[in-house]
């Protein structure tokens, strides 16, 4: 009970002074501001996706004439030109930020939940606990990731929930094991000696002391992870395991490349290249930027 | 011990800055003293008060944002501020060596101390490498420790055992002064004991010069002839050992007094002093004691306080004519209590 | 309450490395017990082991007559009210993330002290007047980073005494900070231990804060008590041959008493590889055969003084 009051009122403090000092933290690092603007960027336009798309992604668009708009480069009409099936390339890669953000925060706020809390747990109680958890934790990083994630879509079926769920089975291991070596610095100092001297629980030392010093790390992981798995899920879809209603950009990629058209229609293949880049470079670049607070010699004075 | 009255290192008005981003820390403030050869000078005081910073001044070691804004240091008759960097480099470690704070964690763990002395060695002069080992046997045996040890790496070493392992590395291309910044500090009280007999008998037999910072007043006593009283960048009084340590002149001396028990003679009371440390960055002009001193008045903070030169040495107090009053009411206990009686 | 032993402490064994050897003693409430020794002689081990930071191997520990060597949980927390620590270190003993607002309702939130956040806000309030910080209102948003060494030193006692304990540890509180604050802290624990009438344990290496702290003085050495009585009777007596070394090596404010060290040779031996028999004898000048094989027990030498060591053997 006392935990759930205690989150409440956490939230407030997060409004109120997280807002006015991060502003001014982010302006120092050129990169970092980079990387957050690319990402607010697709997420504006993941939000308002249904407004800007002209287009139905999914639908075949005649001319005149009543020909199919086949393959044809960027125009007034169709700013990314149309794919094999005349569909707008523009609409597609609109829509299909949905899929990559949806994916990839999705997947990275599971992946650190559930790496985090584990790690918490391994680290603090040790023993026997951090054992057991330890040598699964090994095992799971034994395991190779994509044939795991293309034998779960197989036998679970395609679909964004599914690459979400393969995506969080495994990649939890990394996180983990970094955040399980941050508590195990922390738990010996002295700090948490005098709140078990105060009479401290366990799970009030873990989560009131130990979790608010590791959230910086977390942080990281979230951006780097975010980045990750929106590769994994282009990856899937490139092999023909993505989702087959919706548009995302590994689709594209899957159908540019099963209609042969790879070095044909550039402008069919080339952005959602471009966008891959850019989202899990931002992810990448925010996650550099937040390691900072994790880590504060690397602060630039 | 023959003392020379041959001045070897004399410090006038000396002042070093830190320049940080909300303003100037006056780190040391137009500090002068002299140290003469075979002579031991202690540099008492807390953190804060400038005994560092001016160690590294004297040994031009500053960090990039310390400047040093006035004053001279001459080194026999040579000012070391007006010195390149050649000279400097052989002033450092020939002339003029460094025992730094925490030591032990100077001492480089991958090489073996035999090893590092024979570097430090053949850095300053060009002499053979068996030349040079057989120097840091003889150092090794000044301080006590086996020449075998040589063959030791740091991790081998008790916490004492390094120590004199910085020791003899100070000693090495037989300086003239050694500058030791709170060299047992870190150790235990027998230790401790052993290393401060080690320091005395070497100053006894090499008749060198020793500059020993620290905050513990009874190190100071069991080595040094002189004690300069720092305070807020500034030395507050200046003069023999044996006269600051029974009847000091300044009142954070006195204060400083009364803070240390003693396991030997009667259990006396405890005196404290309220407030903090000074700050030092954008300083009144006043004395920088004032704020916690009992016997403060107006002029105090306001006007920084006159040299007074006293048999021994000088003293900064407005009210040293008064001296022998100050003295009587600091043993009583209602004086530091903070609302000031009225002295 | 009056002269009951508060704390009875018995043959106290960790295992592999022996940092405490069967030590024993007991301390009454309104009574200061000092904790004197060189680093590794075992002292930090046993304040951790009467807080129940630490498991003893062997042994028991009785606190108000209650057997707390092997307690639950519940009954830990129980106690945890009741003894409490000031560390050493008062720049890591405090949470840099809370407030000291926040720092010091923590004990009062785990033992559900106080009806009302109001009600707790007072208590605070007032601790912080007892410490010699007031007015509150001035510290209770701040954090630590912002405080001094003492200053911080001070908060340390209050978060120890907020629960009113009855048994408080005082492990080196002052030996990080500057001299001159020092006096103040130290008179500051003196005030409220009688105040509190409280049992006090106070453990340093410096004993001449011991001397003006404490009633009762014990030297440990190697993991055992050499010698424990009477604060003044132990500074003056010295019985046991390492505690008249220890007192000697002290330095002393006066330049015309210089220390002489020359009677003892040697350094502390490696706790992993302990000399048979008595702990000491590889380093004392007054060794004589038996120290070499059998350990010395411990004999009162005088009313409640004891002594381990076979120069006092009574055959």
């Amino acid at each position: 009970m006392e935990l759930i009051k205690f989150i409440i009122k956490k939230r407030e403090l997060f409004r109120i002074e997280i807002i006015k000092n991060t502003i001014r933290f982010l302006k120092q690092d050129k990169l970092r501001m980079i990387g957050i603007s690319i990402f607010l960027f697709f997420l504006v336009i993941a939000i308002f996706a249904a407004y800007i798309a002209p287009y139905n992604p999914m639908e075949m668009n005649f001319d005149g004439d009543g020909n199919l708009k086949r393959l044809q480069p960027p125009s007034k009409d169709h700013l990314l030109g149309t794919t094999y099936m005349g569909r707008d390339v523009f609409s597609q890669m609109i829509i299909g930020s949905r899929i990559a953000l949806l994916v990839g925060i999705l997947s990275a706020f599971c992946v650190v939940f559930i790496g985090t809390n584990i790690g918490l747990i391994s680290g603090y109680y040790g023993g026997k606990i951090d054992n057991i958890i330890m040598r699964i934790v090994d095992i799971i990083y034994g395991i190779p990731f994509l044939p795991f994630a293309l034998i779960l879509v197989a036998i679970l079926g395609p679909g964004v929930k599914n690459i979400i769920i393969a995506i969080v089975l495994i990649t939890w291991r990394n996180t983990a094991r970094v955040i399980r070596s941050q508590v195990l610095t922390l738990k010996t100092r002295t700090f948490i000696e005098a709140a078990k001297v105060s009479g401290a629980g366990d799970l009030r030392i873990i989560y009131k002391y130990i979790a608010p010093n590791v959230m910086p790390l977390s942080m990281v992981y979230i951006s780097l992870t975010m980045g990750s798995a929106i590769m994994t899920e282009v990856s899937l879809s490139f092999l023909g395991y993505g989702d087959p209603l919706l548009p995302s950009w590994g689709k594209i990629l899957y159908s540019c490349y099963s209609s042969q058209a790879m070095f044909k229609a550039w402008w069919w293949m080339v952005p959602p290249g471009i966008a891959i880049i850019l989202l899990v470079l931002s992810g990448f670049l925010m996650g550099r930027g937040l390691e900072e607070i994790a880590n504060p010699k690397l602060r630039i004075r | 011990m023959i003392q020379n009255e041959e001045i070897l290192l004399e410090v006038k008005n000396l002042k070093t800055y830190y320049k940080i981003s909300t303003g100037i820390i006056k780190a040391i403030d137009n500090v002068s003293f002299q140290l003469n050869r075979g002579e031991t000078l202690g540099l008492i005081g807390e953190s804060g008060c400038g005994k560092t910073t001016l160690i590294k001044t004297i040994l031009r070691i500053l960090p990039s944002n310390g400047l040093i804004a006035g004053g001279i240091i001459n080194y026999k008759g040579n000012n070391i501020l007006k010195m390149d960097s050649k000279r400097i480099n052989k002033l450092r470690w020939e002339e003029i060596s460094l025992i730094p704070q925490s030591a032990m964690n100077s001492l480089d763990p991958v090489y073996k101390l035999g090893d590092q002395i024979v570097e430090t060695i053949l850095a300053h002069e060009s002499i053979s490498k068996k030349e040079a080992y057989k120097r840091s046997e003889k150092v090794f045996e000044i301080v006590g420790l086996g020449k075998n040890r040589l063959k030791d790496y740091p991790h081998q070493y008790s916490g004492g055992m390094k120590q004199r392992a910085v020791i003899a590395m100070s000693l090495v291309l037989n300086p003239e002064i050694i500058i030791a910044d709170e060299p047992t500090t870190a150790l235990d009280v027998v230790v401790q004991a052993q290393i401060l007999s080690k320091i005395n008998n070497i100053l006894e037999n090499y008749k060198g010069s020793l500059i020993m910072a620290t905050h513990d007043i009874s190190v100071i006593a069991q080595t040094c002839i002189k004690i300069a009283v720092m305070y807020g960048g500034k030395i507050v009084e200046f003069g023999k050992a044996q006269r600051i340590l029974k009847k000091p002149y300044h009142p954070y001396m006195i204060a400083m007094k009364n803070a240390f028990p003693s396991v030997i003679g009667k259990k006396k009371k405890l005196i404290s002093i309220s407030g903090n440390p000074p700050s030092l960055l954008n300083p009144s002009e006043g004395c920088r004691f004032a704020p916690r001193c009992p016997f403060s008045f107006k002029k105090c903070l306001s006007v920084s306080p006159n040299i007074y030169k006293t048999s021994d040495g000088y003293v900064t107090c407005h009210r040293f004519d008064e001296v022998d009053k100050l003295q009587y009411y600091s043993e009583k206990e209602e004086t530091w209590i903070q609302g000031k009686v009225r002295i | 309450m009056g002269s009951t032993a508060l704390f009875k402490f018995r043959e106290n064994k960790i295992k592999y490395l022996k940092a405490v050897d069967g030590i024993s003693f007991t301390i009454d409430r309104g009574e200061t017990l000092g904790l004197a020794g060189e680093s590794g002689c075992g002292k930090t081990t046993t304040a951790k082991i009467l807080l129940g930071l630490y498991k003893p191997t062997q042994g028991k520990i009785l606190c108000n007559a209650m057997d707390i060597t092997n307690i639950t949980k519940k009954e830990l927390k129980t106690f945890r009210q009741n003894a409490q620590m000031i560390f050493q270190d008062p720049y890591e003993s405090l949470n840099p993330r809370f407030k000291i607002k926040e720092t010091l309702m923590e004990p009062l939130l785990i033992h559900k002290i106080g009806k009302t956040n109001k009600n707790r806000l007072e208590i605070i309030s007032r601790i912080l007047n007892d410490v010699g910080l007031s007015p509150a209102r001035n510290y209770i948003n701040r954090f630590p980073h912002e405080l001094s060494g003492g200053q911080r030193q001070r908060i340390a006692i209050a978060r120890a005494l907020i629960i009113n304990p009855v048994f408080l540890v005082a492990d080196e509180p002052v030996s990080m900070l500057d001299v001159s604050i020092r006096a103040g802290i130290l008179n500051l624990l003196k005030k409220l231990i009688v105040k509190n009438n409280l049992a006090g344990l106070y453990i340093s290496h410096d004993i001449s804060f011991i001397r003006y702290l404490c009633d009762r003085i014990a030297i440990m050495y190697l993991g055992r008590i050499v010698e424990i009585g009477r604060a003044e009777e132990v500074i003056s007596k010295r019985y046991h041959p390492y505690t008249q070394v220890l007192f000697e090596a002290i330095p002393s404010p006066d330049p015309n008493h210089k220390i002489n060290i020359g009677k003892i040779k040697g350094g502390v031996s490696d706790p992993i590889d302990l000399p048979e028999g008595c702990r000491f004898h590889n380093r004392c000048v007054r060794c004589m055969n038996i120290c070499k094989k059998e350990m010395p027990q411990s004999i009162e030498v005088e009313n409640n003084y004891w002594v381990e060591c076979h120069l006092y053997n009574k055959n």
